[in-house]
């Protein structure tokens, strides 16, 4: 028997942390969907390329919690698109998102490098 | 669904769209930046994105809004594929359209003679307060019980009336009410116009004075004022003080004389009737908030042991109150459990079109199997598909109901129009909120059904299987899918037992009725009742006056041709009357002074009244022209013999009637008559002679050689041309037999009719279900043919398959005809005696059917010629 898998699987597996790095984007000011993604293509070195797929129901997932903002506007070059912007909850988000991740990658290289963090102090 | 949502939702899809439009644009805009061709920009722009429907769906679908989407497509795919298959879809429609048409037809019945709150302010707290043994009370007991009540707030009386009225809406008679004063108030009935009668105390303030319902006030030319607004009630001039609000539920209500008029017993207490025997009236009580019907029976229980204390003489030993409920009151306890066993019976004939319609669509599922298997591969979930059948089989029953309801609104209007039984309240019946709502939870309820009971079977795709076989073919694969249908079909025929055995037992308990001896002949039996004070309606007639009156009616009518004899009496068998009087035997002389309950009813007779009506004479003689007063004398029936005199012959003994006021000698001893009603056993019976204590009300018994009906007329003529008397009515015995057992008869129809629906549908259900399993193993018989089996083999091979099936269902079915029988033997009159006969003729009704149901495909499989059928595939 085939095996359908939807395509929200994949958007779940990078949920929590791909809805801190669109809050991380926005916090430098507002910006649409294209945006979002040519900005996260430059900061992370062309590592990251967001797929649409996941992007735009994310924004509208972080819309429908309040944690940004959206509204039409001219772009420099004359196009009208959707700008978000970070609310004040959005950004308390961004940080209990920061300090949880941080606290992720803290014990995830603790565990892959072997030594945990008393003994390194 | 709101349309503001909707637009709501159509403006943030544009909304979407344009900005996926912008996100495209701006990668074009900056690939062709960056020196690429405006071609190749596009291209590479629309790559990147990827798929932009899917991204438009997954980001909808964070809205909650998908399944909107979802609806739509469903039910336009949905609409297509029952276009597809018209035949199956038309049959499913029909099914559903009756089945909703019916219960929806029955429920506004039982909502408007049952459910619907009654039209009085706060009807919870209104209750029919009546007595034991009889109902009826009398005046002083019922201000005795209200009075320094802590339950009731009022109880007010009334007493029903039908006089000759004569007002600005012309003449004729009308259904009064006498009540006391606080009746409307306690009612909480409003006034248009007018006022309430006046509470003074002065029996000249409210005398000749009269409320008339708004429907009468529009008779009589309605107006806004009641100033010289007269009528008058049998010869007498009533001024009309008050018109209550329309209330069409309130006229009505047979259980309260479905009044049009309202006239006061009596304003001054001391003036009213203040005999404490004289039980005349009901009454309802209104109760305070928050007291409960046993609190408030309690308390008049009470009150009732003081006053049984203090006049010993005016209540029977066994006398105490009755609180009924004045909702069940008024629709009658009988009534109520008939429409409930209606309505049940509808919903067992719906169930049974239902599992028609799962046994359809499990075959259908059948050959659908391959199409389902390519959704899968596809990438439909099973909740996809569940969501597809749902929307095919809601289509299919809202269609169904919609065009169900149209038809009950058709049948309603029947119903009430042509109003084939009379039942209080029942033209208010309508297919109003209430009911719309009863038929729309029986649409989902029903497409839920449909859907979830054939989607446990096949819903599960093997798939592999499936497409290679085309789906339907091998016959290993539909194993589970037959069982799950047999299994409907056994309870298809159970279901149909029970509904068959109730209409069995309906019929017989009619025929019963109607046919079961009486003690008299109905037959060529013509009654009319009549007044012998005339329409003078003088009380002091003389009763020599009124015995030659009597007699010369009687002569005159002996005298017409086709007249075999005639005779009268003051109350016809199947009656209802109650004559009772202070009694006693002379071996229990004490019993005269305990009060009347106990006494028989008593009748008064002329001479040939016995022959005439044909009751048995068992010992002595019967009354004869000699017995003129002088001699006080008396005839017993069976019944009050036995209890009198048990083991002796009655004649020569001597009895006390309060009606005489005098000891009278037994002289003859008749046999028992239903003197109540059809359905009532006989009771103790005294007979004196009309001579002997004359009565003025008489009805007169006159025996044909001809139809009864074609003599009707002469008689009528005849004694409304006798201005000595005022005739009140003439009807055939057999008639008023007919009216009796009316109610009875019309849920006999309905219930036989549904038996009947039940019967087909089961008997259909099981060939279809046969038909479609020879069709799916063709091949199989086929084989076993080609291998040598014989033609009757084949056949006992299927019969024996099914046969099984069906005894499991009709002794399911048994069982639950018999737990029917117990539940509503207070229906079926004499159940007991019919219930072995009716069982069996129904499980032959239904047994032989359905095993000519098995019998014809089994036959036909077994004519298959085994060259074509293993060359099909």
């Amino acid at each position: 028997m085939t095996t359908v898998t939807p395509y929200k699987n994949r958007i779940e597996l990078l949920q929590g942390t791909l809805d801190m790095l669109i809050l991380k984007t926005l916090q430098w000011g507002p910006q649409h969907g294209y945006g979002i993604v040519q900005a996260l293509r430059l900061q992370s070195g062309e590592v990251l390329q967001v797929e649409t797929g996941s992007l735009y129901p994310a924004l509208h997932r972080l819309e429908r919690q309040g944690w940004v903002r959206s509204e039409w506007k001219q772009s420099a070059s004359k196009q009208r698109a959707r700008y978000y912007r970070i609310t004040a909850s959005g950004k308390r988000q961004l940080s209990s998102d920061l300090s949880r991740w941080e606290q992720i990658v803290k014990a995830i290289s603790s565990v892959m490098h072997g030594n945990p963090e008393e003994g390194e102090a | 669904m709101k349309p503001l949502w909707r637009i709501g939702y159509w403006r943030r899809k544009r909304e979407l769209q344009a900005e996926i439009e912008a996100h495209l644009q701006m990668s074009i805009a900056d690939r062709i930046a960056r020196g690429e061709s405006e071609q190749g920009a596009r291209q590479a722009a629309m790559q990147e994105f990827g798929n932009v429907p899917l991204v438009q769906d997954v980001t909808r679908e964070v809205w909650g809004w998908i399944w909107l989407e979802w609806l739509t497509q469903n039910m336009r795919y949905a609409a297509r594929r029952l276009r597809r298959s018209p035949g199956f879809s038309a049959a499913a429609v029909t099914i559903i359209a009756v089945g909703i048409a019916v219960t929806t037809t029955i429920y506004s019945i039982v909502y408007a003679v049952i459910l619907h709150p009654l039209p009085f302010a706060q009807p919870n707290q209104l209750v029919a307060v009546g007595a034991k043994p009889l109902p009826w009370l009398s005046l002083p007991t019922i201000q005795d019980w209200q009075r320094g009540s802590h339950a009731f707030q009022s109880i007010a009386a009334y007493g029903g009336w039908s006089p000759r009225i004569e007002s600005s809406a012309g003449l004729g008679h009308v259904n009064a009410e006498l009540v006391s004063q606080n009746f409307a108030g306690t009612l909480g009935l409003d006034f248009v116009l007018g006022r309430d009668f006046t509470k003074t105390g002065n029996e000249s303030d409210c005398f000749g004075q009269a409320i008339v319902s708004y429907s009468y006030w529009q008779r009589m030319g309605g107006g806004n004022t009641l100033t010289n607004r007269t009528l008058q009630l049998d010869y007498r001039t009533y001024a009309v003080v008050g018109v209550l609000a329309p209330n069409e539920d309130f006229q009505e209500m047979e259980a309260l004389g479905e009044p049009s008029i309202l006239t006061p017993i009596g304003c001054d207490p001391a003036k009213s009737p203040q005999s404490r025997g004289d039980e005349d009236f009901g009454a309802i009580g209104r109760l305070y908030p928050g007291v409960s019907l046993q609190e408030a029976a309690a308390e008049l229980q009470t009150r009732q042991r003081v006053l049984s204390r203090e006049f010993p003489q005016d209540y029977a030993a066994t006398f105490a109150p009755v609180l009924v409920p004045l909702a069940d009151y008024i629709s009658g306890t009988g009534t109520r459990s008939a429409l409930f066993a209606t309505l049940a019976a509808c919903g067992m004939l719906l169930l049974i079109a239902c599992a028609n319609l799962i046994n359809l669509l499990l075959a259908r599922n059948m050959r659908r199997r391959s199409e389902f298997a390519l959704y899968a591969t596809l990438g439909a979930t099973p909740r996809h598909l569940a969501g597809q059948m749902l929307a095919e089989n809601g289509l299919l029953s809202t269609t169904g109901a919609m065009i169900g309801i149209a038809l009950s609104v058709l049948l309603v209007r029947a119903v009430t129009r042509l109003s084939v039984v009379h039942l209080s309240r029942l033209t208010l019946a309508k297919v109003n909120l209430p009911v719309l709502g009863f038929a729309g939870s029986l649409t989902i309820l029903i497409s839920l059904l449909l859907t979830f009971l054939p989607a446990l079977r096949s819903l599960r795709p093997t798939l592999l299987t499936d497409l290679t076989y085309g789906g339907f073919r091998g016959s290993s694969a539909s194993f589970g899918l037959r069982r799950a249908g047999r299994f409907l079909v056994a309870t298809q025929l159970a279901m149909a037992f029970v509904l068959v055995a109730s209409s069995g037992w309906m019929v017989s308990s009619v025929f019963m009725l109607l046919h079961q001896p009486l003690g008299f002949e109905p037959d060529h039996l013509l009654i009319a009742s009549t007044d012998l004070r005339g329409h003078t309606r003088n009380v002091t007639l003389p009763p020599a006056k009124v015995l030659a009156v009597l007699d010369q009616t009687l002569a005159d009518v002996q005298a017409l041709p086709g007249v075999a004899e005639v005779a009268a009496a003051n109350d016809k068998p199947l009656g209802g009357r109650v004559n009772r009087y202070d009694f006693c035997a002379d071996v229990h002389p004490d019993d005269c002074k305990h009060p009347a309950s106990t006494a028989p009813d008593v009748f008064q007779v002329t001479p040939k009244y016995f022959h005439t009506v044909g009751q048995q004479i068992y010992r002595g003689r019967s009354f004869n022209d000699g017995d003129d007063g002088q001699n006080h004398v008396a005839i017993v029936n069976r019944a009050l013999a036995a209890e009198q005199w048990p083991g002796q012959n009655p004649i020569g003994h001597r009895i006390y009637s309060g009606e005489l006021h005098a000891w009278a000698t037994v002289v003859g001893e008749v046999g028992d008559v239903h003197s109540y009603s059809l359905e009532r056993a006989p009771v103790p019976n005294l007979y004196l002679p009309e001579a002997d204590g004359t009565d003025t009300s008489m009805t007169i018994f006159v025996r044909t050689n001809a139809d009864p009906s074609q003599m009707n007329e002469t008689i009528r003529r005849i004694l409304q041309s006798d201005d000595a008397i005022e005739l009140r009515y003439v009807e055939s015995m057999p008639e008023l037999m007919a009216h009796q057992v009316i109610v009875r008869r019309f849920s006999m129809w309905v219930i036989s009719a549904f038996g009947i629906l039940a019967l087909a549908l089961a008997i259909l259900g099981t060939y279809a279900l046969l038909a479609y399993e020879v069709s799916v193993r063709e091949r199989e018989i086929g084989i076993r043919l080609a291998l040598g089996s014989s033609r009757p083999a084949i056949v006992s091979l299927l019969v024996g398959q099914e046969s099984p099936w069906i005894a499991a269902g009709m002794a399911l079915g048994l069982l639950g005809a018999v737990m029917v029988g117990i539940l509503l033997r207070a229906e079926f009159y004499h159940a007991k005696a019919a219930s072995l006969p009716v069982l069996l003729a129904s499980s032959i009704l239904l047994a032989l059917p359905a095993l000519v149901a098995v019998a014809i495909p089994s036959r036909r499989a077994s004519l298959l010629d085994p060259s074509v059928t293993l060359r099909q595939e």
